[in-house]
């Protein structure tokens, strides 16, 4: 839906994607929040929202033209099913994804992201807009999931960041043992940089649990800021213990922290938990 | 500052079922607006993500029926 952020009022544009298997029956649909709507195509001039979501597991990705004037209804342009590891694959893992953020590629209108997750690793794929195909797929062997990105602006390179689980042993993250991680890419899939933030919980016969889900550049200063949901000791002030506190950690363009703060409830042992792409 | 997600708390939403909604703050910290969408005549039960369309003016907010 679209909204209006001064007043949060949505006077238009609400629409419902649905499939019906049957008269009664609908599939299991899931969202990360892999959304952007493009007011004017570069090409055609028209309305399209990009999304992607999974429907019955399966990732699918839509592009849905939004008439600018009323009279006639929105209209799937382009949609594609993304291919299904099945069970001949050897783990589960396998078939874990979570499209989670598209955005745009500032240098080239033509092409767009998605991130997330993808055959059970991080993903940055980049298609082509008109026609939905795959331009290239980078695959993060040392990261579950990409669950922020920053574009800097009117250039090529663009940063993500997620987390590793590093035994792979649950989809459910709450107890395993996962490092955060960041990287700088740029739009020809080439890695510029990987790096790993992670620390030691301060119980030690707990999982080390540190997780990154913000990501910011700011272009005046040349500079990345990330926000990470941490266990770290070596962050923490105060009553450190088996729980969450949230980081921001500053670095320049080639990952090297300058500083850091941590926000959390002092002597309080609260978790504070983030969303995905926080920042 | 936009914030969205789900409630299933009956202090911010009419029953403690999924509602789905939105809250803005200004840069020091004061709320502005917040809604949140009635699962019954408005079936929307969680945001997950939001994010600026193309021309600056307007949120696309994606959430789940």
């Amino acid at each position: 839906m679209e909204i209006d952020p001064a007043t949060g009022k949505s006077n238009k544009g609400v629409y419902q994607l649905e499939y019906r298997e049957t008269s009664s029956a609908t599939p299991t649909y899931g969202t990360w929040g892999a959304l952007y709507f493009d007011k004017k195509d570069y090409f055609s001039g028209k309305q399209f929202y990009y999304t992607a979501f999974t429907m019955n597991d399966k990732i699918e990705m839509i592009r849905l033209e939004v008439p600018r004037y009323g009279g006639r209804p929105p209209r799937v342009d382009w949609n594609f099913e993304f291919y299904e590891f099945a069970a001949t694959e050897a783990a589960d893992l396998y078939r874990r994804k979570e499209p989670m953020n598209i955005h745009m590629d500032p240098l080239d209108r033509a092409y767009f992201y998605l991130t997330g997750r993808y055959h059970g690793r991080g993903s940055v794929m980049r298609f082509n807009k008109q026609n939905g195909r795959l331009k290239w797929y980078a695959k993060m062997d040392k990261m579950t999931t990409v669950r922020a990105w920053a574009q800097v602006p009117r250039q090529k390179n663009f940063y993500g960041c997620g987390d590793f689980e590093t035994g792979d042993v649950t989809a459910n993250v709450a107890s395993a043992e996962h490092t955060s991680a960041i990287f700088r890419m740029d739009n020809t899939g080439n890695m510029v940089w990987y790096s790993v933030l992670s620390g030691s919980n301060p119980v030690s016969s707990s999982a080390n649990q540190d997780r990154c889900f913000g990501l910011s550049f700011d272009s005046r200063h040349n500079e990345l800021t990330a926000l990470l949901q941490i266990k770290a000791s070596s962050l923490r002030e105060y009553s450190e213990g088996d729980f969450y506190d949230t980081a921001l950690i500053l670095m320049d363009t080639n990952g090297r922290p300058k500083k850091s703060e941590t926000i959390s409830f002092a002597s309080s042992a609260y978790d504070i938990y983030l969303p995905n792409d926080a920042l | 500052m936009i914030v969205g997600g789900n409630t299933t708390s009956s202090d911010f939403a009419p029953s403690t079922n999924s509602h789905g909604f939105l809250y803005a703050l200004d840069l020091s910290g004061n709320f502005k607006w917040g809604h949140f969408f009635y699962n019954v005549s408005f079936a929307v039960t969680d945001i997950s993500g939001c994010q600026m369309a193309s021309d600056g003016q307007t949120l696309s907010v994606l959430g789940m029926g």
